[in-house]
């Protein structure tokens, strides 16, 4: 999912990763995958870390890097977060660096695109068989945390067109982004423009609509893309024709 | 510095940009990353102006990240009305918006008027002087889905901006956009003068809608009395330039050079063939360079012609790549 095959950051990691899994089997594997590249780890355990604040708290204090998958309640059961929640919170509030795991193509829409703003790894579940992928992921990851983003994550005020409401893990809205692929849509829970559109019927009213925001254009590939900083007015495009008739009265 | 117009790999699209010390005219932005790397690449903090020649996507389409840079200052936009796009769809819809923002906003004034009577002064500064040359102020009026002077349905293309820039160099370079064969039919009807030394030929080499392909070309070229013609083409599934159409510009100008910016996949079918590097591109961004689908790349013109590409290098890397090189196929012998 990434382009990390092309990173030539030279890692120097030292310290543990943390591995957070509801697969206690893959968990195990990508450990010793690490572990046989000479990286340390620890394996949480999830009953020891039911809210995302234990969660937090744990990474703080046992390691230096974080591996998670996105889904840690479908075979395990009894966190109250997903992956990318608690991804982004670590970055954000510990400054650890780490890599977002995923072997559900449809979890990037609802699940991680509300966090990839502060995410900037995201790792197909074959892509963890790669000890390589991962160290380098981590490097990118931390190189964002201390000097900011890539310029494939530098973001640009750009408008996207409403084109679907649906029902998916909640109200999912489908838009085409202004200025990048005109093929591809990208999918995200509709609250990212605001509570109200949470709401089947409320998001099924801006479709056709479109709304400006900041979004990465320089992602090679959907799964990269992110927004931030929507705009509330959500715009018409019948009622363009007003900007374009002033001129002439 | 001497004026200069760079043609650029977009792929299946066109953009050039003219530019001396005190001008910077761009016309079209295709869909394509290089638009704003060219950009980024030459330090450019202005364009004076932008013209799109019609609203097609492969002309139109990388306006957006040109807006999206905040610290690009825009002189002015300079885009027709299109009645045949749906506004509603999303592509034109992101468009529209992102105009009517530039607009609102005071980021850039945006204008319709693009026809024959807009003073071309408003496009030409320093050493860059423009004439358009259509569409005429009737067919800009009657727009695509109403019906020609002379007959036929105007399209999109029909009325797109045809401009001629010339450098004060003297070097001329005629930009038609995707124009076809009611447009060239009404400008060459009035006996407008539309010779100069390089043609950006119109629609990629491609005219599906045009009834003679090689009739156009011949038509075309033989009033454009180019030295140089170029194809801004995609590599793609469909050989472009096509041989109907090197076949009428051949038939008029047997010794016309000629230059695409990509590597047709009817000069070179295979992508498995394509080289592995490509070393005899100019630096500028091309769509093509990093998967080696580029033929003649990115192109400047100076006041001498064509300063870059290095031509011998051009020709070795055709030598060297393509197994039917149709530039040199389809030339009479």
């Amino acid at each position: 999912m990434t382009a990390l095959a092309q990173v030539t950051i030279e890692s120097s990691f030292v310290g543990v990763m943390g591995i957070l899994d509801d697969d206690a089997d893959l968990a195990k594997a990508v450990r010793l995958q690490l572990e046989d590249a000479g990286i340390k780890t620890v394996i949480a355990n999830l009953d020891d870390i039911p809210t995302i604040e234990r969660a937090i708290d744990w990474v703080g204090s046992n390691t230096q890097a974080l591996i998670c998958d996105v889904q840690l309640n479908h075979q395990h059961g009894g966190v109250d977060y997903n992956g990318a929640a608690l991804m982004s919170s670590v970055i954000d509030k510990c400054s650890i660096p780490g890599v977002l795991t995923t072997g559900f193509k449809d979890d990037v829409g609802m699940l991680v695109r509300p966090y990839r703003h502060r995410v900037p790894v995201l790792v197909s579940r074959d892509e963890t068989e790669e000890p390589d992928i991962l160290i380098a992921g981590v490097d990118v990851c931390r190189e964002e945390i201390a000097h900011g983003r890539a310029s494939n994550r530098e973001t640009y005020r750009v408008p996207l067109y409403v084109e679907k409401a649906s029902l998916a893990d909640g109200v999912a809205l489908d838009a085409r982004v202004g200025g990048w692929s005109r093929k591809a849509s990208i999918r995200f829970p509709a609250s990212m423009l605001g509570e109200k559109y949470d709401d089947m019927a409320v998001a099924t009213g801006i479709v056709g609509r479109v709304f400006f925001a900041r979004v990465n254009l320089g992602a090679e590939h959907e799964n990269d893309l992110f927004f931030e900083d929507p705009e509330p007015d959500l715009v018409d495009p019948s009622d363009l024709k007003l900007h374009f008739e002033a001129d002439e009265q | 510095m001497t004026a200069a117009i760079h043609v650029l790999d977009v792929g299946h699209g066109n953009c050039a940009l003219v530019l001396d010390d005190d001008w910077t005219l761009m016309v079209d932005a295709g869909a394509s990353a290089a638009v704003v790397q060219t950009v980024i690449h030459l330090k450019l903090d202005r364009l004076d102006a932008v013209v799109i020649s019609h609203r097609d996507l492969d002309h139109a389409g990388g306006l957006i990240p040109l807006l999206s840079r905040e610290e690009l200052e825009i002189g002015a936009i300079y885009i027709g009305a299109d009645a045949a796009k749906n506004p509603t769809a999303p592509e034109t819809a992101n468009l529209l918006a992102a105009l009517a923002d530039a607009k609102a906003s005071g980021r850039c004034p945006v204008s319709r008027d693009l026809d024959d009577t807009l003073d071309a002064q408003a496009l030409s500064g320093g050493g860059v002087d423009v004439e358009i040359l259509a569409p005429t102020f009737q067919m800009a009026m009657t727009g695509p889905r109403g019906v020609a002077p002379a007959g036929g349905t105007i399209t999109s293309n029909t009325v797109s901006a045809v401009l001629r820039v010339t450098l004060d160099s003297g070097l001329s370079i005629l930009l038609p956009g995707d124009m076809d064969e009611i447009a060239l039919s009404d400008l060459l009807a009035k006996g407008t003068d539309i010779s100069a030394d390089v043609l950006v030929f119109p629609h990629h080499g491609s005219l599906g809608a045009v009834s003679d392909e090689r009739a156009f070309a011949a038509t075309l070229t033989a009033a454009v009395h180019a030295d140089t013609v170029l194809f801004s083409v995609g590599r793609g599934s469909k050989a472009r330039p096509t041989s109907e159409v090197l076949g009428g510009v051949f038939e008029t100008d047997p010794d016309i050079a000629v230059a695409c910016t990509q590597l047709s996949s009817g000069c070179l079918e295979s992508d498995a063939d394509l080289a592995d590097e490509i070393t005899h591109l100019t630096e500028l961004p091309a769509a093509g360079r990093k998967a080696c689908r580029s033929c003649a790349g990115s192109m400047t013109f100076g006041p001498a012609g064509l300063d870059a590409p290095d031509q011998a290098a051009h020709q070795s890397y055709i030598s060297a790549v393509a197994k039917t090189p149709m530039c040199r196929v389809a030339r009479p012998q």
